[in-house]
């Protein structure tokens, strides 16, 4: 980790910048918090001297509420060399889900989600929104069936004070897009076509 | 592995595997989503449908068949009555557990070509949705193509001759109600601006099955639906069924027993008189079965089962509450619940029990004969 910078790191567009590319030390606490998947976890490993640099694979965390709290802990312990950051999402879930109606009376949409990290749930979340809760550039895309994504959390300002980032105010954060389907270029087009012709072969021939 | 398969907390055990000489039809539900397990006999499983467990992240069937201890090669034929969430969410992990040689029963509509580029297209613009269920199983027929069966009217999908197990049939859907659906839905689906909400009528697609042991057996109803198009629905399938001297005692009552899924025909010229019947809850959009339905029902069954439910989760909703009090938020929670009926081949003793969440509605006459209390 020469260069010192987690793009990415999140979903959201969410950058750190490390002021000291040659801080050897807080890289490899960096990757070990990253790798453990919690400081608590990466503190006892600093501590034992098995850090992460032993390690050939790096983590790879699979949702946003690990890495938030990943973050958040990082934050809190080393927040005096972070820069370029003004403010991160703690999120409390995040749900996938259709658009089910439109009521254009009432300037509300109703939608059915699922959590993407709880099972639990029998895909059923039911939703009420206000049209004007989506953005502008959203709007085209709401009809009956669309797919939405609601992210639900709380939102950490982050005060430059002095030189040293501390943790500021926290204010919710509920938030809803509608996702846009790939356009398929000419070579994909092309490739369904020839696989429809495939299967459509292969299908034809079953009894 | 106790308590696994429905409550959290709970000690229910399913007990051991069905004998040699029995069949078994194991209907799950938990408010959402619909599963069924089917042994013929002799320790051979179908899977029809699937469902994720909540408790565990897996599908239903798998946790079922691990708490009696048998093994996912015991799975002889995986099937899939049409291509709705509630019905095959874990089909595919289903079918790659059961090994190489499970034979697949699909809807024969996917000879359709036009169907197919709707699929094709919609996996390759969509990537990890909805349709990624579809397209794990689209890659496993890639290897297996020899496995795959189309089920249909009159289909014999399962038959253990030599055994003489029971058999499973396809009784729809018919061809009429593939060019049907084809000519009504699909074309329109192909311009580019509609969504899947056009296709949510492929209940009229639903695979039809039928488990059969002589004069007994199953009338399992997937999604089917009354259909005003001729040559389409449950009124063809009550003028095309040919297994004249069958008359099932159990019937998986089709679409959550939904007022477009009764017919009549079924229950006067299929069923025997006053069946076990069995509803899968639905709990999404709207609320299946409503009470009207389960009245009519009831009184035409010797007991009705509704299985699966759902509960409120409080502290999500408080907590949607507390960040964005604008949102109206109502959270239902899925409840697993399971109905089976075991029945020996030879003769006509049989058991019927119920584990997790579900209600059962005696009719007063079976009632009174078994001396059930209400």
């Amino acid at each position: 980790m020469k260069n010192d910078t987690i793009t990415g790191f999140l979903d959201n567009d969410i950058s750190f910048s490390l002021p000291d590319e040659n801080d050897e030390h807080l890289s490899e606490v960096i990757k070990t918090v990253l790798y453990t998947g919690s400081f608590d976890d990466a503190a006892e490993l600093l501590e034992s001297g098995d850090t992460a640099n032993e390690k050939e694979t790096m983590p790879s965390l699979t949702n946003n509420k690990e890495k938030a709290k990943c973050i958040n802990d990082f934050m809190r312990f080393f927040s005096k060399n972070v820069i370029n950051v003004d403010s991160y999402y703690d999120f409390v879930d995040e749900y996938y889900g259709v658009v089910e109606s439109i009521d254009n009376n009432s300037n509300e949409f109703c939608a059915l989600f699922k959590s993407a990290h709880d099972t639990s749930y029998a895909e059923n979340i039911v939703a009420t929104f206000k049209i004007d809760d989506i953005q502008e550039s959203d709007k085209e895309l709401l009809c009956e069936g669309a797919q939405v994504v609601w992210l639900l959390g709380k939102e950490r300002k982050i005060n430059n004070v002095k030189g040293i980032y501390k943790l500021g105010g926290i204010t919710n954060f509920s938030k809803i897009q509608l996702r846009r389907t790939r356009v398929l270029n000419k070579n994909q087009r092309k490739r369904v076509e020839e696989q429809v012709d495939e299967w459509g072969s292969f299908f034809a021939g079953l009894e | 592995m106790s308590g696994v398969l429905f409550l959290q907390d709970s000690n229910e055990q399913v007990g051991r595997p069905p004998d040699s000489d029995e069949y078994e039809v194991s209907v799950f539900g938990k408010g959402y989503g619909e599963s069924i397990v089917v042994s013929c006999g002799h320790e051979d499983y179908i899977i029809i449908d699937s469902f994720i467990n909540p408790i565990t992240g897996r599908p239903i069937a798998l946790d079922y068949l691990d708490c009696m201890g048998m093994t996912y090669t015991r799975i002889k034929q995986v099937i899939i009555t049409h291509w709705h969430d509630d019905h095959i969410r874990g089909i595919s992990e289903i079918i790659k557990a059961a090994g190489e040689d499970v034979g697949i029963a699909i809807n024969p509509i996917i000879r359709d070509k036009t169907f197919l580029k709707f699929l094709l297209k919609g996996t390759m613009e969509c990537g990890d949705n909805g349709l990624s269920e579809f397209k794990q199983v689209w890659e496993y027929i890639d290897g297996h193509k020899d496995n795959v069966t189309l089920a249909k009217r009159d289909n014999r999908i399962f038959a253990d001759e030599e055994n003489g197990s029971a058999e499973l049939f396809g009784l729809a859907p018919q061809d009429e109600e593939l060019f049907n659906y084809i000519n009504t839905h699909i074309t329109s689906y192909l311009s580019d601006t509609v969504t899947s909400q056009y296709y949510k009528n492929d209940n009229e697609l639903s695979l039809v099955l039928l488990l059969k042991k002589g004069k007994n057996g199953a009338l399992l109803g997937g999604d089917l639906q009354n259909s005003n198009n001729s040559g389409c629905g449950w009124d063809e399938l009550v003028k095309h069924y040919t297994h004249k001297a069958t008359h099932p005692s159990v019937f998986k009552v089709p679409h959550h027993g939904s007022v477009t899924g009764f017919n009549e025909g079924v229950w006067t010229q299929i069923l025997s008189k006053s069946p076990f019947s069995v509803i899968t809850a639905f709990n999404k959009n709207k609320k299946l079965p409503e009470d009207d339905e389960l009245e009519k029902i009831k009184a035409l069954s010797q007991c009705v089962y509704v299985v699966g439910g759902v509960k409120n989760d409080n502290d999500l909703e408080r907590n949607v509450r507390n960040i964005a009090p604008q949102i109206k938020i109502n959270t239902l929670k899925a409840v697993n619940g399971m109905v089976r009926y075991r029945k020996r081949m030879d003769n006509d003793s049989f058991t019927i029990e119920k584990f997790g969440q579900v209600k059962a509605y005696y009719n007063r006459e079976y009632e009174q004969s078994m001396g059930i209390q209400a």
